[in-house]
């Protein structure tokens, strides 16, 4: 047991340390260095996954997230080509300070909660007969095409609805009538702000 | 097998109709002419979809025979009920956008296939029985949206309302996934028969998790329905997005989710009423409710913009239907104390979806030439050029504010009524706002009538989208608001009849052993019990006696 | 032989629609003549039949005198536990509304032809005056709350719509629109009211069973508090339409309309709606003393503030305004009073006086080309023999002279006023089982409940409510002394108007002088026939002889028996007469005053009382400043709030601290809006976070 748990400790500060390093400098400045730090981040996250004997879960997070989705991300990254004077320099205005001082609100609630949630609660012998299949390929399988069969047709309307959708919105054939003369992102952000307060007046 | 296919009919009619609009789209003759094809054969799917629904209903699939896979989908009198309703907002959304859709120049094939496969999203989604059904369905919807809304992309608005309301809707995806996952964590199963077998004989030491999970639920479908402070995305999503795609959220969004949202609080969480949850869920939903209608009404009311002006006035009736939601009555069948929420809120829903479906059809006419001649000032003198138009839009925007004998006067009329039945006129301080609110709001709904009929006309010629099915969509809209207002009974009727079903017959039957003179004793027997109990597959209950 | 007229009763209310319909639709391709005919008849046809159903009650009235018509013509909405139906009810009180509304609406129609016939709107016109002789038939005639209130707002709407009537005129499309918005809110209340009797009622609004819920105590509907509750938001809608403090605002405004529009809906019907309601719910009000005390007083001041207002007003129609406001507030004191009958009285007999008067002030505005102010009027009496004649009937009898209809029904409500008091056993006997449960819960709260101490605390609650209500009698001396003013006040201004028109010599130029003509013969017949009835129509209510000719009182009483059941007290010869006597000398003092300042037209002495007492002449000129007060207090500050949240600090700071540089403030409105709203998702998102936040601090 100690050992699980120590194993639990090293894996879930590798978790929190690689997040963290993703997003705060000196590595989040650079958006290929933020995407090394969440490959770290998800094999951490799937050395959990085979932790609590979720063995297909933890191949998937490598193989899918690892793999095949963060190829994309370095690729969309890569064809955006950002220079340094493209990036925004994080900048500390109200906004920035409500949502943080909420945000951490709200952080702390769920972590007292569930501090005192987890207070006493018996945990489960994953080695007993019951569990003894938990989490195996066979058993995750039986699951998706017993119990979760409609879920899972489910998921392939969803995938194929945004694959469509991806299709759609990046279709280049567009004939482009209207085409807004300035191509500032904020161009409808200050129109938005403009019928708030003009109709004031 | 095959008997729960046939259970899910009309959903597999949208499905179908989606699928063969993306499959035959390629084959059609090139141009964008003959894509209007597609409006009027999706719609007639659509209205297949309802006609299906309507004989499920008469056949009167009861019982147990109402779930579906597992206790995934249910086929069950609410379910059908919204399933009818979400596929008529998907019809009139069909029918009014062929002409419309090729004038802003995105004309596609694609567009009703995103439309069918949305409304597919929706239908499945009031007729999920489990969370993670309901997610999946949610997410099908959502993301056929977000394509919608930026559809246009010739518009730079399109685009960045497209982008915004993914960004944002993720957030909410990611709380509803977060909250399902303690759902699960406190039940031990996913299918809302089992949340609610598993709360009804909850130990108070759950009560920690049970709120975590229904703080983060509630965010989520509160965020889908745009109630303050959530509502923030909506006036931009709605006024980038193309007009009909704007009718079709307001409506078909709102009937879902709230369709969703009923079922979730009454079939899943609060069985018994939601004091049951000893969680301020309800004072929350009132009191959410009043903030909502409250901050809609006054932000309309300084709206230029006809389609911002009606993405308020939205979030305004989010808040007189989240005051439904509070109103329950006892369960008919299971007797007290379990409840199931009145006819209210479906009646007002079609009320609602109607007029917003009118309303936003009549602007679609304004689209002529990849233009959206939606502020106020836009709209004079459409009483005179454009008559049938201009009359559809006041009728619709009539009935938005409540004002007889419209649709919408008795959607208002029948909700505050329920919500003062409840518990002695415990929420008459929350009817008063609410009508202090229809009176604050008629002001800028009828500034609308009054720029259509009496202001001057602009002298500028303007040209507008006429075509056949986009007239039959704002004729049928503006017959239904009027004949339902005139004999609103019968659809009452059917709201209520609706609303009292929220429970499956399985879920029915699984908690009748549960009450009685002796039912603390068996709650607390089947608390007792260990693991197998809740962990026994949904899809042959054995606890069941014969009733 | 007795027949059953129940079948006229839809005929009665629809005919008035179709004509609506049809002027409405085909009205621009008509002749004037065929517009004429097809209004007039309908409206006629109308009369004749509530005529006939009339005699038929009568009838009927012989072998049952409870009897009443009923119609169901349609069941609305029948779900679950409550409905509506589109029902008529035709009993003795509808009965008088009936022959009013239907017949000073003919003879208004018939005034219209000889009004209207230069103006080119005249389809339109008599369109909107067959919809508001429909919508005020389906209000008098509707069998539950629900159909009531449709044709209240139905008459609503019609006012707006006539109000607004020369809408090319921007004031008038104004005053249009604050007939609206004061309608509305007093239509808050009454929607309150009846969602609260909807929820208490067992779903239904239908009067037949509201009164047996209220006459009997086993039921949810016996706590006192509730019931007051509701009374009083029924009241704020009657306030509403009855244009009584503090909603009165709009009616001096509506006068904006065409004259007859204002003699039929401003004076005669529309306005009398909340009395006829209050009336038609008797059994509801008489079980709350304290709300019917609120409704006396509310009645008696705005009596008192209209007369004032109407002794220095200077437009005929103005004075002719506030005089309305000023009768409604007697009709109120009465229904307040418990003096349903009394009220009801004043409501048909004030249908005629003021009808002849407005629709004699619209003469001579006629006559005059459109000159409205009376200091430019004078010695028409020659002039325009047939107006001058019946506007003076009409004055005597609004003045409450004997033996004109007026004196009559004022004195009716005068007296009843003194004389009644409510009969405090038979409430506390209906409230008997809510204050057992007062009291049970009392007593459990001492954790001793025996039954000796029970007894003992319900009898404590009884007696705290009795003697709650007994103290309220010294209000209806009160209200007794307000009204005698404000009848004196009525019988100066009355006259002031009359001898300022009529009497002296002509102060306008000569050029109208010459061309003012007398009344055409439709104009003509209207006013005689109206000014008959002035005379003559008191004589069906007399006291005389221990009340054995008083057939109005004694025709109402079926519908008004619960309501007369739950009061007490009974008129004395002495005191009967001694009320008379007062009333009489009361107004031939006004009288008298009058002719003494005005006989020869605006006269020094008034000029100086004027100088002598500016600030009163100034506040009664305008109006109290109540408009500028609603302006200042609620109007703008309403504004304010909806120009969306963020410029109510402007308002504040500019209007009240009145601190220069709204500059500033503009910046720091703009910002908060775009802080609100600035189209960046990290804002939109912070809102969610805050939303979260929130459920986060209840629900974990």
């Amino acid at each position: 047991m100690p050992t699980e748990l120590l194993v639990f400790y090293v894996l879930a500060a590798g978790v929190v340390l690689s997040t963290a390093a993703m997003l705060l400098p000196p590595m989040g400045r650079n958006p290929i260095h933020s995407a090394i730090a969440l490959i770290v981040s998800f094999f951490f996250l799937a050395g959990i996954y085979a932790l609590l004997s979720a063995h297909l879960l933890a191949a998937v997070q490598i193989i899918v997230y690892a793999g095949a989705v963060m190829v994309l991300f370095t690729f969309v990254i890569m064809l955006l080509n950002l220079t340094p004077d493209q990036i925004r320099e994080p900048r500390i205005t109200a906004t920035t300070l409500i949502g943080s001082g909420l945000g951490l609100f709200v952080f702390g609630k769920l972590l007292s909660a569930l501090a005192l949630a987890s207070n006493g609660a018996k945990s489960v012998d994953l080695n007993d007969g019951t569990h003894a299949t938990f989490g195996s390929v066979t058993e995750v399988g039986r699951m998706l095409y017993t119990t979760f069969l409609v879920p899972f047709e489910l998921v392939s309307v969803l995938l194929l609805v945004a694959a469509v959708g991806a299709v759609v919105l990046a279709k280049r054939s567009l004939k482009y009538k209207d085409r807004p003369k300035k191509e500032a992102p904020a161009a409808h952000a200050v129109a938005a702000t403009d019928h708030d307060t003009h109709a004031a007046h | 097998m095959l008997h729960d296919l046939a259970l899910t009919t009309p959903l597999l009619i949208l499905l179908f109709a989606g699928l063969f609009t993306l499959v035959v789209d390629p084959f059609l003759p090139a141009g964008d002419q003959s894509r209007r094809f597609w409006g009027p054969f999706n719609a007639a799917m659509s209205a297949a979809a309802i006609v299906a629904a309507a004989l499920m209903w008469k056949s009167g699939h009861h019982e147990m025979q109402t779930v579906a896979f597992g206790a995934h989908l249910s086929a069950s009198t609410y379910s059908l009920f919204f399933v009818s309703l979400v596929s008529l907002v998907g019809m009139m959304t069909h029918l009014s956008s062929p002409k419309y859709m090729l004038e802003q120049g995105v004309g596609y094939g694609e567009y009703f296939a995103m439309v069918s496969f949305a409304t597919f999203g929706m239908a499945t989604m009031v007729s999920a029985e489990s969370v993670i059904t309901l997610f999946i369905s949610l997410e099908i919807m959502s993301m056929a949206i977000y394509v919608l809304v930026a559809f246009k992309r010739t518009s730079i608005a399109s685009v960045e309302a497209g982008m915004k309301y993914f960004i944002m809707g993720s957030v909410a995806s990611a709380l509803l996934l977060y909250g399902m996952a303690f759902l699960y964590g406190l039940s031990g199963g996913t299918t809302f028969v089992e949340i609610q077998r598993a709360l009804v004989t909850a130990k108070p030491d759950q009560a920690v998790w049970l709120g975590l999970a229904v703080l983060l639920t509630l965010a989520a479908f509160l965020f889908k329905v745009a109630a303050v402070p959530f509502h923030m995305w909506a006036p931009d999503a709605y006024e980038g997005a193309p007009t009909t795609v704007t009718g079709f959220m307001a409506s078909g969004v709102k009937v879902a989710a709230f369709g969703a949202l009923l079922k979730i609080l009454y079939a899943a969480l609060a069985g018994q009423g939601m004091d049951d949850l000893h969680l301020p869920v309800a004072a929350i939903l009132s009191t959410v409710a009043l903030v909502t209608m409250t901050v809609g009404n006054l932000l309309a009311l300084v709206q230029k913009n006809v389609k911002r002006m009606l993405a308020y006035s939205a979030i305004a009736h989010a808040g007189y239907l989240l005051l439904g939601t509070v109103a329950s009555t006892v369960d008919p069948v299971l007797g007290a104390p379990y409840a199931v929420p009145g006819g209210a809120v479906p009646f007002y829903l079609i009320g609602y979806s109607l007029a917003s479906l009118a309303g936003f059809a009549a602007l679609a006419s304004l689209g002529k030439n990849g233009e959206e001649l939606t502020t106020e000032h836009q709209l004079a003198g459409l009483g005179r050029r454009y008559p049938f138009a201009g009359a559809v839009l006041s009728l619709a925007m009539l009935s938005l504010a409540g004002v007889p004998p419209t649709l919408g006067f008795f959607g208002k009329l029948e909700l505050l009524r329920e919500v003062l039945a409840v518990d002695n006129a415990k929420y008459l301080p929350h009817a008063i706002i609410l009508v202090l609110n229809s009176v604050v709001s008629a002001y800028y709904y009828l500034r609308v009538t009054v720029y259509v009929y009496m202001r001057p006309e602009p002298k500028v010629e303007r040209e507008y989208v006429t075509e056949p099915s986009l007239t039959w969509a704002m004729g049928l809209a503006a017959a239904a608001i009027l004949a339902i207002g005139v004999m609103p009974g019968k659809a009452i009727n059917v709201a209520t009849l609706s609303a009292h079903a929220v429970r499956t017959g399985i879920a029915t039957k699984n908690l009748v052993h549960l009450r009685g003179p002796d039912a603390p004793a068996k709650v607390a027997e089947v608390a007792a019990a260990p693991q197998e109990a809740p962990a026994a597959p949904v899809a042959e209950p054995a606890v069941i006696p014969q009733p | 032989m007795t027949y059953n007229p129940s079948a006229l009763l839809p005929v009665i209310v629809l005919l008035p629609l179709l004509g609506a319909l049809f002027n409405g639709l085909l009205g621009s391709r008509l002749s004037r003549q065929t517009v004429y005919a097809i209004s007039n008849t309908t409206v006629l046809a109308s009369f004749l039949l509530s005529v006939m159903v009339f005699l038929g009650l009568r009838g009927a009235m012989v072998t049952a005198p409870d009897a009443a018509f009923r119609y169901t013509l349609y069941e609305w909405i029948a779900a679950g536990s409550y409905k509506f139906e589109i029902a008529f009810l035709a009993d003795q009180l509808s009965a008088v509304m009936l022959l009013v509304v239907t017949g000073v609406g003919f003879l208004v129609h018939l005034y219209s032809t000889g009004y209207m016939h230069e103006d080119p709107g005249y389809a339109r016109y008599f369109s909107y005056l067959n919809l508001f002789i429909f919508s005020m038939l389906m209000l008098v005639l509707g069998k539950n709350l629900a159909m009531l209130f449709i044709g209240w707002e139905g008459v609503g709407a019609c006012s707006y719509l006539l109000i607004g009537f020369w809408f090319k005129d921007m004031d008038k499309a104004a005053a249009g629109q604050k007939a609206f918005i004061v309608n509305r809110i007093g239509d808050v209340g009454f929607l309150a009211a009846m969602m609260l009797l909807l929820a208490y009622g067992n779903g239904s609004v239908d009067f037949d069973h509201l009164r047996v819920v209220f006459s009997d105590s086993a039921h949810m509907l016996d706590h006192a508090p509730t019931v007051t509750l509701i009374a009083l938001l029924l009241f704020v809608g009657a306030a509403g339409k009855s244009a009584q403090i503090p909603l009165y605002i709009w009616l001096p405004d509506a006068m904006a309309g065409p004259t007859p529009v204002s003699a039929l809906i401003h004076a005669a019907t529309m306005v009398t709606a909340g009395v006829y309601m209050i009336a038609r719910m008797n059994f509801l009000f008489a079980l709350t003393p304290h709300a019917m005390t609120v409704v006396m007083m509310v009645g008696a001041t705005t009596a008192l503030v209209a007369a004032s207002i109407g002794l220095v007003q200077n437009d005929i129609k103005k004075v002719l305004a506030y005089s309305t406001v000023s009768q409604l507030g007697f009709m109120i004191v009465a229904v307040g009073a418990g003096a349903y009958a009394a009220g009801v009285f004043h409501l048909m007999t004030h249908a005629f006086f003021k009808g002849a008067l407005f629709l004699g002030a619209g003469a001579v505005i006629h006559a005059l080309h459109h000159e409205q102010d009376i200091r430019k009027m004078g010695g028409l009496k020659k002039k325009l023999p047939i107006i001058h004649w019946t506007f003076l009937i009409s004055c005597i009898a609004i003045a409450g002279l004997p033996p004109l209809a007026g004196f009559f029904s004022k004195d009716a409500i005068l007296a009843e006023t003194l004389a009644f008091r409510p009969n405090t056993e038979k409430i506390a006997t209906y409230y008997g089982e809510s204050f057992e449960r007062q009291a049970r819960v009392k007593v459990m709260a001492d954790k001793a409940p025996d039954q000796a101490k029970l007894a003992v605390a319900v009898k404590a609650e009884r007696d705290a409510y009795v003697k709650s209500v007994e103290d309220l009698a010294i209000w209806r001396k009160v209200a007794f002394a307000l009204c005698l003013l404000a009848a004196f006040m009525t019988a100066f201004y009355m006259f002031r108007l009359y001898f300022l028109t009529f009497s002296g010599d002509y102060r306008g130029d000569h050029h109208t002088w010459d061309h003012a003509h007398d009344a055409p013969w439709p104009m003509a017949t209207a006013l005689v026939l109206l000014a008959f009835l002035s005379f003559v129509g008191g004589w069906v209510g007399t006291p005389f002889f221990h009340n054995q000719f008083n057939f109005f009182f004694h025709w109402l009483e079926p519908v008004l028996a619960r309501g007369e059941e739950l009061l007490d007290g009974h008129m004395t010869p002495a005191l009967e007469y001694g009320l008379m006597a007062a009333s009489t000398v009361v107004a031939a003092l006004g009288v008298t005053l009058a002719w003494w300042m005005y006989r020869k037209g605006p006269s020094e002495l008034g000029a100086n009382l004027a100088n002598r007492m500016s600030f009163i002449y100034d506040a009664l000129l305008n109006k109290y400043y109540v408009d500028e007060f609603y302006d200042r207090v609620v109007v703008r500050p309403l504004r304010a709030v909806s120009q969306a949240a963020f410029q109510v600090i402007d308002r504040i700071i500019v209007d009240l601290v009145m601190v220069r540089g709204p500059g500033y403030v503009l910046l720091g409105v703009s910002h908060a809006g775009r802080l609100l709203q600035n189209g960046e998702v990290q804002t939109y998102l912070v809102g969610v976070v805050l939303g979260i936040a929130l459920l986060a601090y209840y629900l974990v």
